[in-house]
């Protein structure tokens, strides 16, 4: 099965530079997202990748501008299909959210209300940007979940989300967020709480409807699995940094950053990793990220840090390959002015 | 912490459920080599519950595969990884995703519809989504079948009645 899909340059479905967020917290300013850049193409996917409190799922919700109150975000550009959306009404943020941007959450049991059917729930989205009748949102109701596989689909219209298992509520959630047929979608750890079974279908269909539909895909987990068998392009984040981004093959097969290789040599691999061997570890904890760091945020941690690791910014600076971005100081090779820190945009 | 409460009465046997399902893969990495040097240095037997089959083929010598409350094939592990008998084991295995980039998503063909454990299918409880479903298993449930060290419960292989075979 192919799963690379052409890529374009005018086919931009969005655009981030330097996005920033910081919650005051009582000791101090939590900076959990850090100068992140992402693109992401029409009919691409892009896995963001780390692990818990690395900052992925506030770097999507910051996209989505669904961030808490307390917490303020920067960032010098952020175009959704070439237009800014950033610092735009809430009003008019709301005729895209849904409409040209939707995000599957990763509780489909507390993203789901309780109170309401499916049909309305879904219904209610379309409506919303829409000017569509309730026959008509029914109708498409039905279409999408056929399409997500639901079976007799105009009976589960009436049901409510505990008449439903897991899968199936992951399902509705996905047939949510298509039902304005958007552009991008941003799915956030959609397949964690599931069994093995029900993930490669949901992976499965998710890669399916979104060459379909020709959508811009960022999903965000931690399982790196899933993001070798969907991900067009990946960018491992850690302690609120892209620290390497590339294609999938150039990840996995030349991991550069020692994060990323520390992260690869932690997972058991059936038929490569030894039964019973010990497997990689990476010693120490993520730092806080309260106040000002200096230097590369995982020197503590990296079995080859050295002394200018400690001091200055080191930038997202181009790897071997075209594409590959890699945010170490053993990485870059030449001279620090030659490196082009403009195109660095994930 | 937990596991050093576990191990203060010196016992013979941990059962560990689910011991890293909730974890990044860098502490799950972490808990999974204590894991073994315990085993090592205390003569421990394990009891691992896990839906992670990577991290079983890692630590498992025997392992048993259960669908709605039955034992459906149990065997060591290497027979289990490298020929698994139920269809339900098959389609498990195909299911891990290793971090492979040049493999696709894997199409189980299983369906979603994971069976009401209050109303049990009836015959073997996994035929409604099973691929090599035949007449009888929505009537008759299978019984256990042994082979080398190990059993499966499937009509594919009743001596009769069945269309596989059991070589090993």
């Amino acid at each position: 099965m192919s799963k690379k899909i052409e890529k374009t340059g005018s086919n931009r479905v969005l655009e981030v530079k330097n996005l920033n967020v910081e919650i005051p917290v009582p000791s101090g300013l939590l900076r959990p997202v850090q100068n992140v850049s992402l693109r992401v193409d029409r009919g691409e996917t892009l896995c963001i990748v780390g692990e818990s409190g690395c900052g992925k799922s506030l770097t999507s919700l910051a996209i989505m501008d669904l961030l808490p109150s307390k917490a303020k975000r920067t960032c010098d550009e952020m175009r959704l299909l070439g237009e800014n959306v950033f610092g735009i009404k809430e009003r008019a943020m709301s005729d895209l959210r849904g409409d040209r941007m939707s995000m599957i959450f990763q509780e489909p049991m507390t993203s789901l209300n309780p109170a309401y059917t499916i049909g309305n729930q879904l219904g209610e989205a379309l409506r919303r940007h829409q000017n569509v009748s309730n026959a008509e949102a029914r109708d498409r109701a039905i279409y999408l979940l056929e399409k997500v596989g639901i079976t007799a689909a105009a009976g589960r219209l009436g049901q409510y989300p505990h008449q439903l298992s897991g899968g199936l509520r992951q399902r509705v959630m996905i047939a949510m967020a298509l039902m304005c047929g958007p552009d991008l979608i941003i799915a956030d750890e959609p397949t964690t709480a599931l069994d093995v079974t029900i993930q490669a279908q949901i992976l499965h269909l998710l890669s399916e409807l979104q060459r379909e539909f020709h959508m811009g895909m960022v999903l965000i987990t931690h399982d790196l699995g899933v993001v070798a068998r969907i991900a067009d392009r990946i960018a491992v984040m850690y302690a609120g940094q892209v620290v390497e981004t590339g294609t999938a093959e150039q990840i996995f097969n030349a991991p550069t950053h020692p994060y990323t290789r520390g992260l690869l040599q932690c997972i058991p691999i059936p038929g490569k990793t030894k039964r019973g061997e010990r497997l990689g570890a990476i010693p120490g904890i993520v730092p806080s990220l309260v106040g000002h760091m200096d230097g590369c945020h995982f020197a503590s941690r990296c079995s080859e840090v050295q002394a200018r690791c400690q001091t200055g910014n080191i930038e997202l600076a181009p790897a071997k390959q075209k594409g590959h971005l890699c945010r170490c100081v053993l990485a870059q090779s030449g001279p620090s002015s030659e490196l082009e820190t403009g195109e660095a945009a994930v | 912490m937990a596991i050093a409460r576990a191990l203060i009465n010196r016992p013979r046997i941990v059962i560990c459920d689910e011991p890293t399902s909730a974890l990044d893969v860098s502490v799950q990495s972490q808990i999974l080599n204590l894991l073994q040097d315990l085993r090592e240095e205390l003569g421990l037997t394990y009891l691992v519950i896990s839906h992670n089959l990577a991290v079983v083929e890692h630590m498992a010598t025997r392992v048993a595969v259960m669908y709605l409350g039955r034992i459906v094939e149990e065997e060591d592990a290497d027979t289990l990884f490298s020929s698994p008998k139920h269809p339900y084991s098959k389609a498990l295995l195909e299911s891990v995703l290793t971090p492979d980039p040049s493999l696709g998503i894997p199409d189980t063909h299983l369906g979603a519809a994971y069976p009401n454990p209050l109303d049990m299918p009836t015959g073997c409880r996994f035929h409604p989504r099973c691929i090599d479903v035949m007449p009888h298993c929505g009537q008759i449930a299978p019984q256990k079948i042994a082979f080398g060290d190990g059993h499966v419960e499937c009509h594919l292989y009743d001596e009769n009645r069945g269309k596989g075979s059991l070589a090993s």
